[in-house]
């Protein structure tokens, strides 16, 4: 394992980024310089430097401390969201890819449609007539991602399907639920981890757009989509406030990329 | 041909009355009174009388069945009802800014196809060559490299530091580079990695070694063995392509201000403006289930071995 990530330097450094990114999440309050909310008016928009390593906003609130704060609403949200998608996949998934027929034929249409609207569009209509706020922008991403899923799982469900030791397993009397948690699952963990992981970037980054368009996190908020459209409005005279927390999103969706990938090409995935 | 074309659209109606019906159903979900919050977003009190006369007006006090049914029969004769703030018909106000979407996404959609086909063709022909492992790593970057930030980033230094376009509004065609360039660069990426990838696919199909080993030239090989086959992936990811293209203008109207209908859709959202956002979005899923429809019309021409059921079925 270690001879194999020295050797693999992106990799390590990815994986290395995400530890410390965890780590200063979970220790955030320990770690910022100043009160990521408390606006000082004395130190408004100053460049970065000594004082303040990523320069303050227009209320003088110190962007380090805000991007520390921000790691807990901008990147462990999406574990969340994509460990609900993946449990309401995998249950709904592993059913009509095992039992097929009719509960088959029924899920697979109303996938279709799901499928057929483009996430955006259905996340922002379903935030646009249920209200802003971050506990729609969850619910709006679990129903626009969920279809997707529950097909590629499907998919998987009906390739180890074909295997042999499932026909041998089914010989020795098992069946149901049993064989479905015993023999099926088991076998979709390596793809299904892969693919979430692939995945987590592509969360980040809507969780984050749909704050920079104003409809997820509201902006007292150090979330980093909601930090970067402060930013946008300051461009002209304090850049600074939207390149920090727009490279923090960049960075990690890049480092769960990267490791997304690394993983792929281990599995053999396509 | 006019048995599957027949099914085809009967599935095709199913699923817009579906669609009707699942926004309409959102909307009666949607917390508060549209009268009561029009009241409030004009600055009056709402009152009683006030608002039970904007319910009746608006058809709010009858069941969910009966007001469903109107809305649709007024649905079908073309009318997308009234905007709750301007009063103005949505058709009206979304067909004024339909132009400026259009216009954004056919000529980001011309210049992704202009960079990523190449590009994936040569990647997956020369694999592992200097070319490819470059642009690999420019697609790892570019998945996931967010859009919003990307496009500000241009705009800083492109307006800017180096103020060559303008950053905010539309209307003349210096106001389409920047919005066009950045949806381009993220679009290119995903492009780049299918058309690889189903370009890896074909080659390495058994008649394309044959035709290779009877020493049939290059120039002929590829363009009458291999991209004749790689037609049908390409259709699908034209094909499906429209609605990712048009998630990246809704947010790149919104960062550069452009006059489009992503850019109205979200105004509107924020001042809970219902007939329009169900209009819009009514609108653009009926759009994509076209698209797609005929998408699929485009399979049956391209390659009269297409099952569809089994294509739908199985993927």
């Amino acid at each position: 394992m270690i001879g194999f990530l020295l050797k693999n330097k992106t990799l390590s450094a990815a994986l290395l980024f995400i530890l410390f990114l965890m780590l200063a999440g979970m220790f955030a309050a320990w770690l910022q310089p100043y009160d990521p909310y408390q606006p000082n008016y004395d130190a408004k928009l100053q460049t970065p430097g000594f004082k303040h390593l990523f320069g303050t906003d227009y209320l003088g609130r110190d962007i380090l401390s805000r991007v520390l704060a921000g790691i807990s609403q901008s990147v462990f949200p999406a574990f969340v969201v994509l460990g609900l998608v993946m449990a309401i996949s995998l249950l709904l998934g592993t059913l009509s890819g095992y039992y097929g027929r009719r509960l088959d034929m029924l899920l697979m249409s109303i996938t279709d449609i799901f499928v057929a609207v483009p996430n955006i569009l259905l996340t922002i209509v379903i935030i646009g007539f249920l209200g802003f706020g971050m506990e729609n922008v969850y619910a709006a991403i679990l129903l626009s991602w969920w279809a997707k899923y529950v097909r590629i799982i499907r998919g998987l469900v009906h390739d180890v399907k074909k295997e042999p030791f499932m026909l041998s397993s089914r010989v020795s009397g098992s069946f149901g639920i049993v064989h479905i948690v015993r023999h099926i699952v088991p076998n979709l963990i390596p793809q299904v981890v892969t693919i979430a992981i692939l995945d987590v970037s592509r969360v980040i980054l809507t969780l984050s757009g749909l704050s920079f368009l104003g409809i997820g996190a509201q902006p007292p908020s150090p979330e980093w989509g909601v930090m970067l459209l402060d930013g946008k409005n300051y461009l002209q005279i304090a850049p600074w406030m939207g390149f920090f927390p727009g490279l923090m999103i960049f960075a990690t969706a890049c480092a769960f990329q990267i490791c997304g990938e690394k993983l792929r090409s281990v599995f053999k995935l396509k | 041909m006019v048995q599957y074309l027949a099914s085809r659209l009967g599935m095709l109606v199913l699923t817009l009355l579906l669609l009707t019906l699942f926004v309409f159903a959102l909307m009666h979900l949607a917390p508060g009174d549209p009268a009561a919050l029009m009241l409030q977003g004009l600055g009056a009190a709402p009152d009683g009388n006030m608002i039970a006369y904007y319910q009746h007006k608006w058809g709010l006090d009858q069941s969910f069945a009966v007001q469903y049914m109107t809305w649709l029969l007024e649905l079908l004769q073309g009318n997308l009802g009234h905007s709750y703030i301007t009063n103005k018909p949505v058709k009206d106000e979304i067909f004024s800014r339909m132009g400026p979407t259009l216009m954004l996404m056919t000529s980001s959609f011309v210049l992704t196809f202009l960079v990523s086909v190449p590009l994936g063709v040569l990647t997956a022909l020369r694999e592992r060559s200097l070319l490819d492992r470059v642009v690999y790593g420019g697609t790892v970057l570019g998945l996931s490299i967010p859009l919003y930030w990307l496009a500000i980033m241009l705009m800083l230094l492109f307006g800017v530091i180096w103020p060559l376009f303008p950053i905010i509004g539309g209307g003349s065609l210096r106001h389409y580079v920047l919005p066009v360039t950045t949806i381009s660069m993220i679009q290119s990426v995903y492009f780049i990695r299918m058309i690889r990838s189903f370009t890896m696919e074909s080659k390495q199909a058994l008649y394309i070694e044959a035709a290779a080993a009877r020493g049939l030239k290059r120039r002929i090989l590829y363009p009458s063995y291999l991209f004749r086959a790689m037609l049908i992936p390409f259709i699908t990811i034209v094909g499906t392509s429209f609605p990712s293209f048009f998630g990246s203008s809704i947010i790149i109207e919104n960062v550069f201000s452009f006059p489009g209908i992503g850019k109205y859709m979200l105004d509107m959202i924020y001042s809970r403006d219902f007939p329009v956002i169900q209009g819009c979005s009514l609108l653009l899923a009926s759009a994509i289930f076209i698209v797609h429809f005929m998408t699929d019309l485009c399979y049956y021409l391209a390659d009269p071995r297409v099952r569809l059921e089994k294509q739908r079925w199985e993927n």
